[in-house]
């Protein structure tokens, strides 16, 4: 039951428009700084543009800009059955708190590991582009992608991710979700919930 | 069979929803009559596991549904009143990941489950079209088809018809009435023609209790000979209110006639009626008022 709660999950993220309006967004932001001068992200790269140095600022960078996205497709888990009023017809069902809170939090996670691609593959396309002075550009090496992408940014996707799910199941809204995203300083809450905090009972 | 005892729920706010609700419901279509807001839909959720009572016990063959939820949840098929549907999702989709979370693990058990649903319930045709945009009688027959899954021995519909246009009206009581006669059924409602039609045994239910319970027929008969009718100027509808017990009051073409329960014949006019369900829920909830 996990594997295809987490399967519906991810193909339902996949479908949202948040999805692709997210990968659309990065994939432009890394492509300008990758390939024209306005744009920076980070310091690094001084020579080369598709350096592993810059490669790694870019990831480390843009994954804590991810934070917003990360919440959007997290949060969205949590509420959706609340806010659509499918709630009851699920809440009737045989479905345990673990498959249904992990299994979901597992495709919602995939969805936003799948849509930060678009960094690693914006770098790559760029070092491509013919504008680029070819001093500024070494070769491009494969593990440099690797490392930044699965050493670098998917642990903090995934530490973000898990703490904005936690937040959302507790609070039940998205806004006091999004709230606490954007005050760090927070976690955890120092005055226990937030005030309109109304937990519901479990699945 | 659903054996329901002394059931009570207070809300927060000191609303009594239900009030020592005793029922025993048998295999078929049972229909649960009242008035919006007389306690139906907290009964109905208070069985499908949704919320737990203040007090009260309620029995599912050899089930407890209050001490062991799950149990219920696997041969449960609950139709909530209003629910919503995720935006983007297909009916086909949407079946199949609720025959997921019915348990039913085996592909191809379940592709079998969700084809002969989709069929069963018309939906074929549109199965990957958005639930979302489906019109309300549509959206009610998905409803009707994911609480089929799996076979269950207790289905819930709440208030299902409410809502919807005459024909499709019709085709949802359609299905129902096919749904088997050995699984129990409850059907809440406020339209009496639904009970009338569907259910070989009902409860009238108002302001959280049981106020009659019967076959639909024998409760008609216990009532013949005592309901009287007669048509009279608008003007006249409070002298008459004042004189006599009236039950139902209805507009026919401009004048008002109005149904009257009196033990013998009142005369001024009055004439016999064969009263039919319709006059035993509105005499059941007057005599209710009154006396409250």
């Amino acid at each position: 039951m996990f594997a295809k709660i987490a399967g519906f999950e991810l193909r339902y993220q996949l479908k949202s428009p948040v999805f692709w309006v997210v990968a659309t967004v990065f994939f432009l932001l890394t492509f300008g700084a990758a390939t024209i001068d306005q744009i920076r992200i980070g310091g690094g790269g001084q020579i080369h543009k598709n350096a592993p140095y810059a490669i790694a600022q870019t990831h480390l960078i843009l994954s804590i800009f991810y934070m917003f996205v990360t919440t959007a497709f997290v949060a969205n888990v949590v509420v959706r059955d609340d806010e659509t009023g499918f709630g009851p017809i699920l809440r009737s069902t045989r479905i345990g708190k673990f498959d249904y809170l992990y299994g979901r939090f597992t495709g919602a996670f995939l969805a936003a590991a799948i849509s930060f691609l678009v960094v690693p593959l914006a770098i790559f396309i760029g070092s491509f582009m013919p504008w680029i002075d070819p001093e500024r550009l070494g070769p491009n090496l494969l593990d440099a992608y690797l490392f930044s992408y699965f050493a670098l940014a998917l642990p903090s996707i995934l530490l973000t991710s898990a703490i904005f799910f936690a937040l959302a199941t507790v609070t039940r809204s998205m806004m006091w979700t999004y709230v606490w995203a954007r005050r760090p300083s927070a976690w955890p809450p120092s005055t226990g919930r937030p005030p309109s905090a109304t937990p519901s009972p479990p699945p | 069979m659903l054996i329901i005892e002394n059931l009570t729920h207070v809300y927060g706010n000191g609303v009594r929803a239900l009030d020592e609700v005793s029922l025993t419901i048998p295999r078929g279509m049972y229909g649960l009559l009242g008035p919006n807001g007389a306690g139906k839909s907290t009964l109905m959720r208070t069985i499908a596991t949704l919320q737990a009572p203040t007090s009260g016990h309620i029995r599912f063959d050899d089930i407890d549904v209050l001490k062991t939820p799950e149990l219920l949840r696997r041969t449960l098929g609950y139709l909530p009143q209003d629910f919503g549907v995720y935006p983007r999702v297909s009916a086909y989709d949407m079946l199949d990941h609720m025959a997921v979370l019915k348990g039913i693990a085996g592909a191809k058990a379940r592709k079998e489950t969700v084809e002969s649903l989709l069929n069963q319930v018309n939906l074929w045709g549109v199965r990957k079209k958005a639930l979302a945009g489906f019109s309300g009688g549509m959206r009610q027959r998905f409803g009707i088809a994911q609480a089929l899954i799996g076979d269950p021995r207790l289905i819930i519909v709440d208030e299902p018809t409410a809502g919807l246009d005459p024909e499709e009206r019709n085709r949802f009581l359609n299905l129902l009435a096919e749904i088997g006669e050995n699984v129990v059924v409850i059907l809440s409602t406020h339209i009496v023609e639904d009970v009338s039609d569907l259910c070989p045994a009902m409860a009238i239910i108002c302001d959280g209790r049981i106020v009659k319970q019967g076959a639909p027929n024998d409760l008609v008969v216990q009532l013949a000979g005592r309901v009287w009718r007669k048509t009279i100027d608008k003007a006249d509808l409070e002298a008459a209110k004042a004189q006599y017990q009236v039950i139902s009051t209805r507009l026919l073409g401009g004048r008002t006639v109005i149904h009257i329960l009196a033990d013998s014949d009142p005369g001024e006019g009055f004439a016999a009626v064969e009263g039919g369900l319709e006059d035993v829920y509105f005499s059941t909830l007057s005599t209710t008022r009154r006396a409250a």
